[in-house]
């Protein structure tokens, strides 16, 4: 949850879909309250932020959808955001279930991820669907 | 046929329980064990659901009740629970079944892999491929050094004799046309197929089997992905779009793979519309590689058009937004016999399927010639022709091209040969040849693939689009005054 | 399981006896497929769909013809895509008397899925850990033995590109559709332990 720091609405990640279209979104380390528009600077690392994460830092174990992940990360798959069959059967038939480890290699301009000794290559819509929990990174 | 249980229990007793009244509850007969048939419809596999409504009716609403109690005991639904269970079950036999090694260090290919998939390396990558595979290989050696050599052979060897003989043995004019002389099946049916289209089709069929056989096409789908969400298409419509670029008659068949009926339309489509064959690519590469800026010129054309008629089309055309999702194979070394089968089955293939309709297109341009219908409807197209700043003899280039791409384009090659064409008229028949005909082959099979109340609409809509884009891009070269 | 006396049965009215491929792409069914068939396969579209299956004939042994059916890519029995509707459809109603599933050794957790699918299908299953060759470069050990222990059906262990392990399976296919025949509940496939 993000608690905006000029109106002190509440919101999760997916309500801060006034962002989605920007290009900056990944990088800039800021949210826009849904409800005023401030601009909220979250837990989310910046481009600085991730370079310095990727280098080693231990995170403890969190849970977020795929397509929030950063490259290098990896983790257990959690769970689906949608348990509707239409939707995830695309991801159960190719063999990606919940309790399989997961790392993400890639996310632009497809995210790309290994199960097992598979690779796969998915858009941003199926990566949401896809819930992580993330494990401490290695040295 | 009875119930065939696993030997290791898959599901939890709560499932297992539940499968087994369902199994008591159906009566009648499958190919499948009860089991299976059970565990489909707890699923909620539609199909099956059917069937055993339809045979099993006395039983099917307890069936469904069973069914609805049982989910009655998760949050999620049934689909998702009973294929966890099982992928469990299938993950305890694969850790006692095989050992792996602590995280393998990334192997050369996996290396390689990386480079192709990153923006950063991988479309230089792409556009070396494109560069080297596409316009080297097909574009200047396939349509040009074999293409000259095999006609050469055909016109100075072949042609003479066969029209030679066909003149001792057959008496009658009209079989001879058919035959041999300018447009007959022998001179101008196989000559093309053999001397222009097999070398170039054959040249793509080559690179496109050492792409696919690398396992680069999903690398080179996902790089496009973005780019193709925008014209309504998935990144796996790389497969059937690049295929185009060497039949679109065989590109057009393989759009089937493609998943939603959405998609498989758009890409027909486009496939149809703005993607110029091998056969088409080759001679109109020839006409203007000496002109790079009318070269440039064609190909900004096309790729707006494709672009912008892609883009439309996805606004228009109703239903979801196509998702991309795609097993990465590991790169590899490509295998000779690989490529050596998949080459040889595809163009066994092309040779089966489409020389028949290369011969009933020679034949229907006898046809036409012999009543003069085809003076007719050439007379129809000149003042069209002319109105794009085209000469009258543009006209018969243009209905040929219908009858086959190539034949539309081989023709233009042969004015241009004469010399009485500038650039910019050029330019504009090479754009409007583009993007005018599905030869008749793609017709018929985009009728055979997409049905035929899909196949005319794309028709109708390609026809006159064609001539006004035509027209347009004349009109902008005029008042431009761009000088080609 | 149908009764031996209803595959005698269909033997007698020289029927070919059947062996359908499932599997996923990318596990090298097509390179199976063409080692058992050689030259001579037919290509067709299933009827009433776009969907192209390949059929072709094999000797399991000498002047035993079998015809061989690859079905297009399958990733579960329930289908999403037309070309999974058609393998299903294939497998329902084709009647066939050994289903090899080809299954790639780097990925044996996921693919087993299928297997146990198969398997409660009641379909007479041969499973065929391909490119093993592949999996030992990355150190993956694979026991085909433990594999078929557990869960009660051949297991074979090949490298379709480099040939190894594709007599073995041709003997397989034999060995398990007489002991399928006679009826055994457990089939005796000692003597090919990989």
């Amino acid at each position: 949850m993000n608690k905006c720091s000029f109106c002190g609405y509440e919101f999760s990640d997916e309500a801060a879909q006034s962002c989605a279209g920007c290009f900056l979104r990944r990088f800039c380390g800021k949210l826009k309250c849904p409800r005023c528009g401030y601009e909220v600077f979250t837990k989310r690392p910046g481009i600085i932020g991730r370079l310095r994460k990727r280098k080693g830092n231990a995170v403890a174990a969190e849970h977020k959808s795929l397509a929030d992940s950063h490259v290098g990360d990896r983790g257990q798959i959690s769970g689906f955001s949608t348990y509707e069959p239409k939707k995830i059967r695309k991801l159960m038939s190719l063999g990606i279930y919940p309790g399989l480890l997961i790392r993400l290699l890639q996310v632009f301009p497809a995210y790309v991820f290994q199960v097992g000794f598979t690779q796969f290559a998915v858009d941003r819509e199926i990566a949401q669907e896809i819930q992580v929990t993330l494990t401490a990174d290695r040295p | 046929m009875e119930a065939a249980v696993f030997k290791t229990p898959v599901y939890d007793s709560l499932i297992e329980k539940s499968l087994l009244r369902i199994e008591s509850l159906l009566i009648n007969n499958f190919h499948l064990s009860k089991r299976a048939i059970a565990l489909l419809l707890l699923q909620g596999d539609e199909e099956i659901h059917k069937i055993v409504s339809a045979r099993d009716r006395g039983n099917y609403e307890a069936i469904e009740r069973i069914i609805a109690d049982t989910q009655a005991n998760y949050k999620e639904p049934l689909y998702f629970v009973v294929n966890l269970q099982r992928q469990h079950t299938a993950s305890r036999l694969s850790d006692q079944a095989i050992s792996v090694p602590e995280e393998p260090r990334p192997s050369f290919s996996e290396n390689i892999s990386r480079l192709t998939m990153r923006p950063v390396t991988g479309i230089p990558i792409l556009l070396l491929v494109l560069y080297y595979g596409l316009y080297k290989f097909v574009g200047i050696f396939g349509a040009g050094t074999l293409v000259n050599y095999l006609e050469t052979g055909f016109e100075k060897i072949i042609n003479p004799w066969v029209s030679r003989l066909v003149e001792s043995y057959i008496p009658w004019v009209p079989v001879q046309e058919l035959l041999a002389k300018d447009y007959g099946i022998i001179t101008l049916g196989f000559r093309y197929a053999l001397a222009i289209v097999l070398p170039i089709v054959g040249t793509f069929f080559i690179v496109f089997s050492i792409i696919e056989d690398t396992g680069y096409l999903p690398r080179m789908a996902l790089l496009v992905d973005r780019l193709f969400k925008s014209i309504g298409l998935n990144g796996r419509a790389v497969i059937p779009m690049t295929l185009g670029f060497g039949c679109d008659t065989m590109a057009t068949m393989v759009s089937r793979t493609l998943e939603t009926a959405r998609e498989r339309i758009i890409a027909t489509l486009l496939l149809a519309l703005a993607i110029p064959c091998s056969a088409q690519l080759g001679i109109i590469l020839a006409i203007l590689s000496g002109r790079p800026r009318a070269l440039a010129l064609w190909a900004g054309f096309l790729l707006l058009v494709f672009l912008l008629v892609g883009y439309l089309t996805a606004k228009l055309l109703p239903g979801d937004r196509p998702s991309f999702y795609m097993e990465l194979p590991p790169m590899r070394w490509p295998n000779l016999k690989n490529i050596y089968t998949k080459t040889y089955t595809r163009m066994r293939w092309y040779f089966l399927e489409i020389m028949p309709l290369f011969i009933l297109a020679s034949v229907l341009i006898w046809l036409g010639n012999t009543t003069g219908v085809f003076q007719q409807l050439v007379a129809w197209l000149t003042p069209v022709v002319n109105s794009l700043g085209l000469p009258d003899a543009i006209a018969q280039v243009f209905l040929f091209g219908f009858f086959r791409r190539d034949y539309g384009a081989a023709g233009l090659y042969d004015l241009y040969k004469t010399g009485i064409l500038s650039s910019t008229q050029l330019v504009v028949t090479a754009a409007t040849l583009t993007l005018f005909v599905p030869c008749i082959a793609q017709l018929i099979i985009m009728i055979k693939e997409r049905g035929l109340k899909t196949a005319v609409a794309i028709a109708v809509f390609v026809f006159p689009f064609a001539f006004i884009s035509g027209y347009a891009l004349n009109w902008l070269i005029s008042i431009t005054g761009v000088k080609l | 399981m149908r009764s031996a006396k209803h595959k005698e049965s269909l033997k007698s009215s020289h029927d070919l006896k059947r062996i359908v491929l499932v599997g996923t792409p990318n596990v090298g069914k097509s390179v199976i497929f063409n080692f058992l068939t050689g030259a001579y396969v037919t290509v067709s579209n299933y009827p009433g769909t776009t969907v192209e299956i390949s059929r072709g004939k094999t000797f399991i042994k000498e002047k035993e013809t079998w015809e061989v059916i690859d079905t297009p890519g399958m990733y579960s029995l329930l289908p999403i895509t037309e070309e999974e509707r058609v393998s299903r459809t294939l497998l329902l109603e084709d009647n066939p008397d050994v289903v090899l599933h080809i299954i790639d050794a780097k990925n044996l957790e996921r693919m087993l899925n299928l297997t146990i699918q198969l398997v409660e299908a009641g379909l007479p299953v041969i499973v065929v850990i391909n490119m093993i060759d592949e999996a030992d470069k990355l150190g993956i050990k694979v026991n085909p033995a433990i594999l078929e222990s557990l869960i009660g059906i051949p297991v074979v262990a090949t490298s379709a590109t480099s040939g190894y392990g594709l007599d073995m399976l041709k003997k397989t296919i034999r060995d398990y559709y007489r002991n399928n025949i006679r009826g055994k509940q457990a089939y005796e496939y000692g003597s090919c332990g990989v």
